[in-house]
C-alpha cells in the first residue's frame, strides 16, 4: 500500500478515473456496502461512548447519587440501581471494560495464530504435525471453563481484567492458527514463493515479507470474528463471577448485578445487554463485509 | 475404511492422555488448593496443615502425583475432594442431566441450522435469505445468560397469566422427581437458550457450504442431465454441502458445553456446570479435574465419532 498525497486524493475523487483511484480496492468495495459502513460507523460511535464518555459524563461509575432507583430520565438517561449508582456510568465504564479485553483478545490471538499458522503452514511436515497437534489439544477444553480455572483459581478475586485478557488470547488463538495454516500451506506452493526461495530469501523473510501479507485477508477477518466471540466470553465469565471483579465493572457483571432487579428496575438489565448485543453485532457485520470486499468472487450479484 | 478407522482410534487414545496431562499441569499450577486454610483466622496449626498436605497428596512431586491420579481413574477413582464429596457418586447424576441439555441442543441446533441455511442459500440475496440473514446475525450476537434472564421472566408472566406452572424456571426437574414428559417443563427454556447462538452460527456455515455446492459443476451436470432443481439439490447438493458441516458440530462441541455452563448457571441446575463452578471457588482440585477430564473425553470422542461418519459418508475416504 503506497502513502496517499491528500491532495491528490481530492483531485481524484473530484474526478473519479476508473481503475486510477489510489483507494485501495478492497476498500472501495467495502464502502459501497450500506450495511459495513453504518455497523463501522456505529463500532466507532460505541468506541468513543466507552472511552470518551466516562470522562465527560457528570457522574461517575463508582460514586453514588443521591437518586435510587430512578428510572431513566434527563438526569440519569439510563436510570440509577438501588444503590444510586447512574447506571449510563456504569455502562461506559462497563463497555469500556469489555471493549477493552475484546479488542486485546482479537489482536494478539490474532497475531499468536497468524505467525504460528504461518509456521505450520510453511514448513510442513513435522513442525505442521507438533503444530497441529498442539492446536487440537487446546481447542479440546472449552474455552469459558478453562478461562474460568485459569483467572480465578490462580487469582482469586484479585483477578484483573488484563489476566483475562491474557488467559482468553491464550485459548482463542488455535482458532486462527488453523485458518491461517491453511491459506499458507497454498501459498508455499506457488511460484511467488518459490521464486523467492530460489532467490536466496531466507525462510523469516519470506514468512514476514510473503505469507503473512497474503494472508492479510483471512487475518483480518479473523480479528473481527474474535472482537465478538471474545466480548461473549468474557461478559460470560465476568456474569459467572470469575471474570472481572468488583470494584471495577464489566458489561457481564453489570448484568449479573441487575438479574434480580428485572421486574423492579428493568433499566439496569436491558441496557448492558443491548450494548453487547450492538458490539458483537456491529464486529461480525465490519467482518463479513470485509470478507464480502476482500472476496469479490463471493459477493458477485449482491444488489445490497 | 477400516484401516481409517483404527487409525482415527489411535489419535484419539494418546490425545485424551495428553489432554490430561496438560490438564493436570494447569490446575496444579493454577494455585495452592489449601491457600483458603492457609489464611485462615487464627491460623490452623502447622501438623494439621501438614497431616492435610499429605492426606492430599500435594507433599510429593507433580509428576507422581499424575501418575498416582491417572492409577486412581483406572479404579474409579476420582482423588480426594476438599469439601469431601463422592466425586464418582456425584458425577453420574449430573452427567446425565446435563449430557441431556446438550444432546437435545445439539440435535435441535443442526436440524434447524440445516432446513434456514439450505433455504438461505436457495434463496440467496432474495428476500427471505435478507431476512433470515438478519435475524441469524441478531442471534449470534446475543449472549447466552442474557437470554436466559429475559426468556425466565418471559416464563414467568406467562405463567401467571396462564395460572400454572408451564415453564420451569428454577432447577433441572430431579427435585421434583420428574421423569419422562414431566422433564419438558424443565427443558424447554435452557434448551432454546443454549441453542441459539449455536444454530446461528451452524446456520451460516451450512449456507455458506450450499451456496459453494450450487455452483459446482456437478450440479450443472446433475441439472443438464434432465434433474429438476429440488431433484438435484436433494440428490448431490445436500450430501456434499453437509459433509463439512459434521466436524463443524463436532468441533464446535466443546464451546456448546461452555454455553451449558453457563445455561445451567441461569436456571440454577445442579448440573455439571454447577459441579464445575462450586469447584472452582472451593480450589477443589480434584472435582474441577474430573470436569475436565470428562468433557475432554467427550470433545474427543465426538471428534472420533464425526471423522468416522465423515469417512462412512465420503466414498473417497471409504474406498482408500
Amino acid at each position: 500500500m503506497t502513502v496517499t498525497d491528500p491532495s491528490l486524493s481530492l483531485v481524484e475523487a473530484a474526478v473519479p478515473v476508473q481503475g486510477r483511484s489510489r483507494m485501495p480496492a478492497f476498500l472501495r468495495r467495502y464502502l459501497r456496502n450500506r450495511v459495513s459502513v453504518a455497523a463501522l460507523i456505529v463500532f466507532l460511535l460505541i468506541l468513543v461512548f466507552a472511552f470518551v464518555g466516562p470522562m465527560v459524563w457528570k457522574y461517575s461509575f463508582d460514586v453514588f447519587t443521591d437518586d435510587n432507583s430512578q428510572p431513566p430520565s434527563l438526569d440519569h438517561p439510563f436510570g440509577t440501581d438501588s444503590s444510586g449508582y447512574d447506571t449510563l456510568a456504569q455502562v461506559m465504564r462497563g463497555t469500556q471494560r469489555s471493549v477493552q479485553i475484546a479488542l486485546f483478545v482479537a489482536l494478539t490471538a490474532t497475531i499468536i495464530g497468524a505467525v504460528v499458522g504461518a509456521l505450520a503452514g510453511y514448513y510442513g511436515k513435522l513442525v505442521d504435525a507438533v503444530i497441529m497437534r498442539i492446536v487440537d489439544l487446546v481447542l479440546v477444553f472449552p474455552s469459558v471453563a478453562v478461562a474460568a480455572v485459569l483467572a480465578y483459581m490462580s487469582m482469586g478475586t484479585e483477578t484483573s481484567w488484563i489476566t483475562i485478557a491474557i488467559v482468553l488470547s491464550l485459548l482463542a488463538w488455535p482458532i486462527v492458527a488453523r485458518v491461517v495454516r491453511s491459506t499458507a500451506l497454498t501459498l508455499a506452493g506457488t511460484e511467488y514463493v518459490q521464486a523467492a526461495r530460489g532467490a536466496g530469501a531466507t525462510d523469516l523473510s519470506i514468512i514476514v515479507r510473503h505469507l503473512i501479507p497474503n494472508s492479510m485477508g483471512t487475518i483480518t477477518v479473523a480479528v473481527t470474528v474474535l472482537t465478538a466471540t471474545a466480548i461473549l466470553s468474557e461478559t460470560s465469565l465476568s456474569y459467572l463471577g470469575f471474570g472481572v471483579q468488583p470494584p471495577d465493572t464489566s458489561l457481564g457483571l453489570l448484568i449479573a448485578n441487575a438479574q434480580a432487579a428485572i421486574i423492579t428496575r428493568p433499566w439496569i438489565f436491558y441496557f448492558p445487554g443491548f450494548f453487547i448485543i450492538l458490539i458483537a453485532l456491529t464486529s461480525s457485520f465490519i467482518g463479513d463485509g470485509l470478507r464480502r470486499a476482500l472476496d469479490p468472487r463471493q459477493s458477485a450479484g449482491a444488489g445490497s | 475404511m477400516l484401516r481409517y478407522a483404527t487409525k482415527r482410534l489411535l489419535i484419539a487414545v494418546p490425545m485424551l492422555l495428553m489432554a490430561s496431562f496438560v490438564m493436570f499441569l494447569m490446575v496444579s499450577f493454577s494455585g495452592d488448593p489449601l491457600s483458603r486454610i492457609r489464611s485462615q483466622d487464627p491460623p490452623p496449626p502447622p501438623e494439621a496443615l501438614e497431616s492435610l498436605e499429605k492426606q492430599l497428596g500435594l507433599d510429593k512431586p507433580v509428576l507422581e502425583r499424575y501418575v498416582i491420579w491417572l492409577f486412581g481413574l483406572f479404579r474409579g477413582d476420582f482423588g480426594q475432594s476438599i469439601m469431601n464429596i463422592d466425586i464418582g457418586a456425584e458425577l453420574g447424576n449430573r452427567v446425565t442431566v446435563s449430557f441431556r441439555l446438550i444432546f437435545l441442543a445439539i440435535i435441535i441446533a443442526a436440524v434447524v441450522a440445516v432446513i434456514v441455511g439450505v433455504v438461505g442459500a436457495l434463496r440467496q440475496y432474495g428476500f427471505v435469505d435478507n431476512v433470515v440473514s438478519t435475524v441469524v446475525f441478531v442471534l449470534l450476537a446475543v449472549p447466552v445468560f442474557w437470554l436466559g434472564v429475559l426468556l425466565k421472566h418471559w416464563a414467568v408472566s406467562f405463567n401467571e397469566t396462564v395460572g400454572s406452572t408451564v415453564f420451569y424456571t428454577i432447577g433441572d426437574g430431579s427435585r421434583q422427581n420428574a421423569t419422562g414428559l414431566a422433564l419438558i417443563g424443565f427443558l424447554v427454556l435452557p434448551t432454546i437458550v443454549l441453542t441459539v447462538n449455536v444454530f446461528a452460527s451452524w446456520s451460516r456455515y451450512v449456507r455458506a457450504s450450499m451456496v459453494e455446492v450450487m455452483n459446482a459443476d456437478y450440479m450443472k451436470l446433475a441439472r443438464a442431465k434432465g434433474l429438476s432443481r429440488g431433484q438435484a439439490v436433494w440428490k448431490h447438493g445436500l450430501r456434499n454441502a453437509l459433509l463439512p458441516f459434521v466436524t463443524i458440530v463436532a468441533l464446535d462441541f466443546s464451546a456448546l458445553v461452555g454455553g451449558a455452563v453457563v445455561t445451567e448457571s441461569v436456571f440454577q441446575w445442579r448440573g455439571m456446570g454447577d459441579f464445575l463452578l462450586t469447584g472452582i471457588r472451593n480450589l477443589d482440585v480434584n472435582v474441577v479435574m474430573a470436569w475436565l477430564l470428562i468433557f475432554a473425553a467427550a470433545t474427543i470422542l465426538m471428534n472420533l465419532i464425526a471423522d468416522l461418519v465423515y469417512g462412512l459418508l465420503d466414498p473417497r475416504i471409504r474406498h482408500s
